[in-house]
C-alpha cells in the first residue's frame, strides 16, 4: 500500500468517525434533513463551497485550464461567484423562512393549489439532475483512487461509494455539513499548497506568468480569451468570451437556486448566517479558483503533453511535489469529490422519500428509518450506474448543473418577487426549462443540430421556462392561499432586525468589498503586469516531449 | 501599462467581489439594520 492509499484511507476514516459522531445526535427528521436548523456560519460556508467544488473543479476545470482555457474559467467564476450573494438575498433567506425540509417542498407549498404536482416536478428534476451529477463525481473520485493506488477501477468505485454513502446514510445533513466543512478547509489549503510547489518547479511566480504569456504551442494560454483557433473549442475571442459569460450566468443561477446550494440555507441558524455565509463563499470561491487555474496552467511549462488533461493535478502531485504535500493534494481532491457526493446522495434520497413518495406518518422515528432505507436504495442504484457509464467529468457536471439554472432559475425568483405566478405556470416552467435544456443538449451532443455559442442549451431552457411561466400564469388565477403564503415570506422575523448581529453582518459585506479590492491589486501585480512584460519578450520554445506522454515519472 | 484584456480581467475578477459586497451591504442596511425598516420589502 503506497503513501497515497494510506492518506486516502485515513481521510475516509476521519469522515466516517466524524459522521458517526454526528449521526448519534440525529433524533428527529429535522436533524436528518436540515441539521436541526441550527448551523452556524462556518458550517454553512463549508457545505456551500464543498458541495459546489467537486471533481468538476479539481479535475475537470483544472484540465480545462491546462488545455489553455484558464482565463475563461476565471471570467466564468467571477460571474458565477456573485450568484451566492444574489441567491442568498433574493431567494435563500426567503426559502429559510418557509421552514420546509426540501426546496421542492417549498415550491409545493408556495403554489399550494397544485402543490403536489409542483413538488413532484421539482423533486424529479432533483433526482434526475443530481443523480447524473453524483454519478460523475463518484466516477471522478474513483479514477483518482484507481490512478494513485493501482487498484482496479471497479474496486476503487466501491471504496469511494462506501466512503461517502456510509456516513451520509447514518448522519444525514447533520454529518454532511460537518464533514463538508472539514473537507472545505482541507482542499482550500491544499489548493494553495499545490500552487506553491507547482510554481516553485516552474521558476517562481513572475517568471512563470511571463513564460506562459509567450507559450507557443498553445497561443493565448493565459491571455484574456485563452487558447483559441481552429484546433481549439472556440475560434475567436468573442466566442470564447460569450461561452464564459453564459456559463458564468448559468452557474451563478446554479449557486443561487440549485437544490444542493440553496438547501444549505434551510440549515442556517438565522438569516444573518445565510447572508454572511454567502459573502464568505464568494471570497472563498474566487480565491480557490485563482490557485487552481494558475497552478494547472503552469504545469504546461513542465509537461505540455499530458494527453488526458483531467489528470493534470494528479500528474502534478506525483511529479512536482514532495510526498506529504502530494498526499495532501490527493486527499484534498478526494475531499472535494466526497463532499459533493454526500450532499447529492442526501438530496436525491430526501427528494425520493419526501417529494416523490411522501411517507405520511406522525411517527418521526419511523419516517427517519424510511428515509435511511431510501437513501441506501438510491446509493445502490448510483453504484450500479457508475459501473456502466463511461466517465466524462466536466461535461456531465456542466450539463447536469445547468439543468437547475434553466428549470428552477426563473421560478425561484418569481416565487418570491411576483404575486402573478400561478401553480400551473410554476409546474410548466419547471418542465419546459428542464426539457428545453436537456433536449437541446442531447440533440447537440449527437450532432443532430449545431447550436451557435450564444444559443447554449441553458439559454434555450431558461428562456422557455420564463416565457412559459409568464404565459401560463396569464391564463390562470392566483389563489388567496398563494398570495398570503408569499406575503408571509416577506415578513422579516423581528428577532433578526437591529443589534450586534446586524452590525456584524454589515461588517462581513464590507470585508467582502475589501477582499475584492485586494484581489484587483493582486491580479494586476501578479497577472496583468507580468503578462504584459512577457509579451514584450521573445516567444518561448516549449518543451513538448516528442511522444507527448502523461505517464507518471515516479 | 496600457489597458488590455488581461488588465480588464484582473480588475473584473476583484470587482465581482466588490459588487457582491455592495449589493449585500445595501440590502442588509435596508432590511436588518434598523427596527423601523421591518416588513418593508413589499
Amino acid at each position: 500500500m503506497n503513501a497515497y492509499a494510506i492518506g486516502l484511507l485515513i481521510s475516509i476514516l476521519v469522515y466516517l468517525i466524524v459522521g458517526s459522531y454526528a449521526g448519534r445526535k440525529v433524533k428527529h427528521l429535522d436533524d436528518y434533513f436540515v441539521a436541526g436548523r441550527s448551523a452556524p456560519t462556518l458550517l454553512i460556508v463549508g457545505t456551500l463551497v464543498a458541495s459546489f467544488l467537486s471533481t468538476n473543479a479539481f479535475l475537470g476545470e483544472t484540465g480545462f485550464s491546462y488545455q489553455g482555457h484558464g482565463p475563461q474559467i476565471l471570467i466564468l467564476t467571477s460571474i458565477n461567484a456573485m450568484g451566492y450573494v444574489i441567491g442568498a438575498l433574493f431567494f435563500g433567506r426567503f426559502l429559510r423562512r418557509s421552514e420546509c425540509l426540501t426546496v421542492a417542498e417549498y415550491f409545493g407549498r408556495r403554489f399550494e393549489s397544485q402543490g403536489a404536482r409542483v413538488q413532484i416536478a421539482a423533486g424529479l428534476t432533483i433526482i434526475i439532475g443530481l443523480s447524473a451529477y453524483l454519478l460523475a463525481v463518484t466516477q471522478g473520485a474513483s479514477l483518482i483512487v484507481s490512478e494513485v493506488t493501482d487498484i482496479p477501477y471497479a474496486v476503487s468505485l466501491f471504496v469511494v461509494w462506501a466512503g461517502y454513502a456510509a456516513f451520509t446514510l447514518y448522519s444525514g445533513s447533520r454529518g454532511v455539513i460537518i464533514t463538508d466543512t472539514i473537507m472545505f478547509l482541507l482542499f482550500t489549503v491544499v489548493a494553495f499548497v499545490s500552487l506553491y510547489f507547482i510554481i516553485a518547479s516552474t521558476g517562481g511566480w513572475f517568471a512563470t506568468i511571463e513564460a506562459l504569456s509567450r507559450f507557443e504551442s498553445k497561443p493565448g494560454l493565459i491571455s484574456w480569451h485563452g487558447y483559441i483557433g481552429p484546433e481549439s473549442l472556440w475560434e475567436t475571442p468573442i466566442e470564447s468570451l460569450t461561452w464564459a459569460v453564459l456559463m458564468g450566468v448559468s452557474w451563478g443561477l446554479v449557486v443561487a437556486v440549485s437544490p444542493w446550494q440553496s438547501s444549505r440555507y434551510l440549515m442556517a441558524k438565522d438569516e444573518h448566517t445565510v447572508i454572511r455565509s454567502a459573502c464568505i463563499a464568494v471570497a472563498s470561491i474566487l480565491a480557490v479558483y485563482i490557485a487552481l487555474v494558475f497552478g494547472a496552467t503552469a504545469v504546461n511549462l513542465v509537461n505540455p503533453g499530458i494527453e488526458v488533461s483531467e489528470r493534470v493535478m494528479i500528474w502534478a502531485a506525483v511529479n512536482l511535489m514532495p510526498t506529504l504535500p502530494a498526499v495532501l493534494l490527493m486527499t484534498g481532491i478526494m475531499a472535494a469529490a466526497l463532499s459533493s457526493a454526500s450532499t447529492f446522495l442526501s438530496l436525491v434520497s430526501f427528494s425520493a422519500c419526501h417529494d416523490i413518495f411522501p411517507h405520511h406518518t406522525e411517527d418521526d422515528r419511523r419516517h427517519l428509518r424510511v428515509s435511511r432505507y431510501t437513501m441506501f436504495a438510491v446509493g445502490v442504484v448510483i453504484l450500479g450506474l457508475a459501473f456502466f457509464q463511461p466517465p466524462a467529468i466536466l461535461w456531465i457536471t456542466y450539463f447536469a448543473g445547468t439543468l437547475f439554472a434553466s428549470s428552477w432559475g426563473p421560478l425561484a425568483f418569481f416565487s418570491v418577487w411576483s404575486d402573478r405566478i400561478t401553480a400551473a405556470g410554476a409546474f410548466w416552467g419547471i418542465v419546459t426549462g428542464f426539457l428545453g435544456n436537456a433536449v437541446a443538449k442531447l440533440l447537440a451532443t449527437f450532432e443532430v443540430i449545431d447550436l451557435p455559442v450564444f444559443l447554449d442549451p441553458f439559454v434555450i431552457g431558461i428562456s422557455l421556462s420564463a416565457v412559459t411561466i409568464l404565459l401560463v400564469s396569464k391564463m390562470g388565477r392566483v389563489t388567496d392561499g398563494e398570495r398570503s403564503y408569499r406575503a408571509m415570506l416577506h415578513q422579516i422575523p423581528s428577532g433578526e432586525v437591529g443589534g450586534a448581529r446586524a452590525r456584524q453582518t454589515l461588517q462581513i459585506s464590507k470585508m467582502l468589498m475589501a477582499t475584492g479590492a485586494l484581489m484587483i491589486l493582486a491580479m494586476v501585480i501578479c497577472y496583468a503586469r507580468p503578462y504584459a512584460s512577457g509579451q514584450e519578450a521573445a516567444p518561448l520554445e516549449d518543451s513538448t516531449p516528442e511522444t507527448g506522454s502523461d505517464d507518471y515519472e515516479r | 501599462m496600457t489597458m488590455s484584456g488581461e488588465l480588464l480581467l484582473a480588475i473584473g475578477y476583484g470587482a465581482a467581489a466588490i459588487l457582491a459586497g455592495a449589493v449585500a451591504y445595501r440590502m442588509i442596511k435596508r432590511d436588518y439594520a434598523s427596527k423601523s425598516r421591518r416588513d418593508g420589502e413589499e
